[in-house]
């Protein structure tokens, strides 16, 4: 039996269920809710990378009139938990991370102390009469300086500020089959630390008045459940006990998913005060504070034949984590899900890798938007073209000798692609460009002093890991399952409750969709609720592009056992025999009894109000809850981006003249949806490319702590992207679809560093870094041009 | 709510089309008033020094970053909120557009995006080009939509503005 019923939304470009809330200011984020006796914290933070705490003088703040309280970590030791990130797998040192910096600061933005005051002007006001007197230490401040002998030390635990590293041969032996190659290549490659820069910044409100002593907490989070386990752990309060509730969340990106020490502070704050109490981040402290993305170092080796096949890749990956780990993520996860990826799309006979996590005096990294895929993409994908260039191939046909051909593949890490089309989608592209023709063009534009370029990103997008995928991370939380319940009112219209959670996607549409056709009942007629761990079954949140695999996955299978309930019950109702009872269209039909038929509203009625028409072994009611597992290792989404560049050589300005993707997440449940998520991605692709940057000063202070100098790609900076759908249809997946939330910040990165170092080809620049600034290009080029036999002469 | 540091001051003026008057102080932004003071939650703050726009109101006809403004600069003057533009059962055709082009996904921009796009539509109507309307836009970030599809809402509601246009000129000559 199909999991749907009918094929009238899934699939379709439907306009979201969300937008008309959002489009008149009704939407309701954390920030808009005020409740009765509210209180408002301030935080003070530390304005140094590294320093030993002297002295903390509270008491001025203490007596400023309208402050509440001030806390320090003296104040909350004795009932608050440091979060400790930790894994069962070997290697892996963990440290605690302390809500209140206590003793050490580690990094600029640290939170020291707390103020609550009656309003958050006030508690401002105090915030700036705490006294702190740290003593300075030595600050490391890349990974460089963390690894020296003799650097400073950041936590007991972690010895050579190292929080993990590991080495793997997973394939072949690389040094053997490179030595049988024709050729070898080395790059090292460069990745600046991002922030995910949601517009919502961080926020919460706690209230600890509840029912039976429940606290009650709003927060913007992408995984309402975690969160709440977590927190329970720092406070040491049952989690059952603790009512989380995401309401509208104004984007996340990953950033969203840990608890963060504010959030702690402030529920401790309330449980002590016995009164809400509100903390809302200004877009300085979201920049300084909230979990960084990216920053990391490759070298790859790579070796490989005259045809341009590519046998062998080692790499060695280096990340700067920061100076603490996101619960329960751990620092292992950006420099480890990077070297899963570096084989991409391509057919290797061997591979190795190292990584490393180091510890610096930096805020902690964590995930964000394509964890480690986007460097991971970024390495392979610059390589792949300085293969082409020293053999003088085009690009597009290096990545076509290179791709996978057939499916299932199994990768050198043991990814397994059960679909995908990376070969179709290279033909699909040069289809769609006239490749000879662009080519040509660029040509004749050199000739005139004009520097064009093209630039290709071939990728793979893992997504929605399985449970035993999951599991591997060893974090003691295997977040591989999830959770979907399907009700049928007793009106006949649809609830549907699900552990994921929306926060942009538009799940309450696509959800939407795919139980409509499920129960092949109207769109209008369901209601998907998600974000109140008081209302949806217990659940692991939105994050690794998992929602459609597993809430689809859950609540279609949930809308499953509806259907046969539905037609248990209408069988009893119609004294029909239970398997002469189909389901169809929304409706139960008896076979051979023509005009025999109840609608699902007509079944609703009687299996709520009715309930003595049912056999006693038929509850009454019309709903049902699921666990969805989902595949193991997970599912694999691949694009193709094309990237058209201009180059201004005066001024080191990158221009994006034209940006192509082809992609494949196998069945689309809303082709404008994906487009959304596609142009989105993008976007912040662009913006890790060529603009956003949080750089650090050899003291560990951060130069980026407003909109004014981290630069956010504005509609000005994005073209028009072509987005071209295949669909590969996943086997293993509750409607054959596959996550689709990252590929567009995934390969968008390396595309566009493929086309700058395409257009600047006369000089022989190679973009193996990002961002891309002007700055650093016309370096580039003043040098380039500065060497004897060098410059624009092409 | 905004402290006691400084005093407070009287101001009256007009919000979406009402008067109001309230005792303020002299520090408070014109945001966290809308949003605290007059509980109009649906004006965003995202970053509180100008840049991302979220903030996006009407003063006197023209758009303004509420959050670079002292409630008491209101004093005497016209403001408009997102909550006097549609309604979620009548939206505007500006906020019709980008419903119908999804040019909205977490939807934390979208009130700041729709005065802004307001006043480009009533300024420059059916001639705007995409090249003027991603300059228009460029005083607004939104961090999830890569903004292609809100300027297909913006040149779509542009052009429908024309079409209401034309038919109620038609109307009236008749």
């Amino acid at each position: 039996m199909s999991v749907f019923d009918t094929n009238r939304w899934v699939g379709k470009r439907i306009t979201r269920k969300e937008d008309p809330r959002l489009l008149t200011g009704q939407g309701r984020y954390v920030a808009d809710i005020q409740l009765p006796g509210m209180v408002e914290a301030a935080f003070v933070r530390s304005h140094l990378a590294h320093g030993s705490i002297e002295g903390l003088d509270t008491g001025e703040a203490r007596s400023h009139p309208g402050v509440v309280a001030v806390y320090t970590w003296a104040d909350m030791a004795a009932t608050v938990a440091p979060m400790v990130a930790g894994t069962d797998n070997p290697g892996y040192h963990a440290c605690p991370y302390h809500p209140l910096a206590s003793e050490v600061v580690r990094w600029v933005g640290e939170p020291i102390a707390a103020v609550v005051a009656d309003d958050r002007y006030t508690a401002e006001d105090a915030a700036e009469l705490v006294g702190v007197d740290i003593e300075e230490l030595p600050a490391v401040t890349g990974i460089d300086s963390a690894l020296r002998d003799g650097a400073p030390q950041l936590h007991p635990s972690v010895p050579d500020n190292t929080y993990t590293s590991l080495a793997m041969a997973d394939k072949g032996d690389v040094d053997a089959t490179i030595s049988r190659c024709d050729h070898r290549l080395e790059l090292t490659l460069e990745s600046q630390r991002v922030a995910p820069l949601p517009l919502e910044t961080r926020a919460i409100i706690a209230d600890a008045t509840g029912r039976d002593g429940e606290m009650t907490v709003w927060v913007t989070h992408q995984a309402p459940h975690l969160f709440r386990t977590g927190l329970s752990q720092a406070l040491g309060i049952p989690e059952s006990r603790i009512r989380v509730i995401s309401p509208d969340v104004g984007g996340g990106f990953g950033s969203k998913l840990t608890v963060y020490p504010e959030e702690v502070v402030v529920c401790e704050a309330a449980r002590r005060l016995g009164r809400p109490v509100r903390w809302v981040s200004d877009r300085r402290e979201d920049l300084m504070t909230s979990m960084h993305g990216r920053q990391q170092r490759h070298r790859i080796e790579v070796g490989f034949d005259r045809d341009g096949s590519i046998r062998a890749v080692r790499v060695d990956i280096r990340a700067d984590n920061g100076a603490n780990a996101p619960w329960p993520y751990t620092a292992a996860l950006d420099s480890g899900q990077a070297s899963e990826n570096v084989p991409g799309p391509y057919e290797l006979d061997a591979y190795e890798r190292r990584a490393r996590a180091v510890a610096t005096n930096k805020p902690p990294m964590g995930p964000y938007r394509g964890v480690g895929r986007v460097m991971a993409c970024f390495t392979i994908e610059r390589a792949v073209d300085e293969v082409a260039r020293v053999l003088g191939l085009e690009p597009l046909d290096v990545r076509e000798r290179n791709v996978v051909r057939s499916y299932p593949f199994r990768t050198p890490v043991g990814q397994v692609f059960a679909s995908g089309s990376s070969l179709e989608s290279i033909q699909v592209m040069r289809d769609h460009l006239d490749l000879p023709g662009l080519r040509r063009s660029h040509r004749d534009a050199r000739a005139r002093g004009e520097y064009l370029g093209l630039g290709f990103s071939a990728g793979v997008e893992p997504n929605s890991p399985g449970p035993l995928e999951m599991a591997k991370r060893g974090t003691g939380i295997g977040l591989g399952y999830e959770s979907g319940s399907v009700r049928v009112e007793p009106d006949g219209m649809v609830t549907v409750l699900v552990g994921t959670h929306g926060h942009g996607q538009g799940h309450e549409t696509a959800l939407g969709q795919l139980v409509a056709d499920a129960l092949g009942v109207d769109l209008d007629a369901v209601t998907v609720r998600f974000g109140d761990t008081a209302v949806a079954p217990y659940g692991f949140g939105t994050w690794a592009s998992r929602s459609m695999v597993y809430g689809g996955g859950a609540v279609l299978q949930a809308a499953g056992d509806v259907r046969s309930k539905a037609a248990a019950v209408a069988a009893a109702a119609m004294e029909a025999a239970p398997e002469d009872c189909v389901y169809g269209n929304g409706a139960v039909s008896v076979a051979g009894s023509p005009g025999a038929r109840m609608t699902l509203a007509e079944i609703a009625r009687v299996a709520y109000h009715q309930g003595h028409m049912l056999p006693g072994d038929l509850d009454p009611g019309l709903e049902a809850t699921r666990r969805y597992r989902g595949p193991d290792p997970g599912c694999f989404t691949n694009a193709l981006h094309a990237a058209e560049v201009r180059v201004d050589a005066s001024t080191g300005l990158v221009e994006l003249l034209r940006f192509v993707v082809v992609e494949d997440c196998g069945v689309m449940i809303n082709p404008l949806l994906v487009d959304g998520q596609v142009h989105g991605g993008v976007a912040q692709g662009i913006g890790h490319a060529l603009l956003e940057e949080i750089p650090y000063d050899e003291y560990g202070q951060p130069l980026a702590t407003t909109l004014i100098d981290y630069v956010a790609p504005s509609a000005w900076d994005v073209p028009t992207i072509d987005t071209i759908h295949l669909e590969s249809p996943a086997p293993h997946t509750m409607g054959a679809v596959k996550g689709m939330g990252e590929g567009g910040a995934i390969n968008s990165p390396a595309a566009i560093a493929n086309a700058v170092t395409d257009a600047l080809q006369p000089f022989g620049i190679r973009v193996n870094r990002t961002p891309i600034s002007p700055r650093w290009l016309l370096q580039q080029i003043h040098e380039a041009s500065a060497r004897p036999g060098a410059g624009p002469t092409a | 709510m905004t402290g006691r540091a400084g005093h407070d001051i009287d101001i009256r003026l007009t919000v979406n089309g009402r008067a109001v008057e309230s005792r303020v102080p002299a520090r408070m932004l014109l945001s966290d008033y809308l949003r605290g003071g007059l509980k109009l939650t649906g004006t965003h703050v995202g970053c509180e020094h100008g840049v991302c726009g979220a903030c996006t109101v009407r003063l006197d006809g023209n758009t303004v970053r509420s959050c670079l403004m002292f409630a008491v600069q209101a004093d005497g003057r016209v403001v408009e909120t997102i909550e006097g533009e549609g309604t979620a059962v009548q939206l505007s055709a500006v906020q019709a557009a980008l419903r119908d082009s999804h040019g909205l996904q977490c939807g934390f921009c979208t009130p700041g995006f729709v005065l802004t796009i307001q006043e480009l539509i009533d300024r420059r109507g059916p001639a705007l080009t995409e090249r003027e309307v991603r300059e228009g836009l460029g005083g607004n970030l939104c961090r999830c939509t890569g903004y292609q599809h809100i300027v297909e809402a913006v040149l779509a509601a542009a052009r429908s503005a024309a079409r209401t246009a034309r038919s109620a000129a038609e109307g009236a000559d008749r």
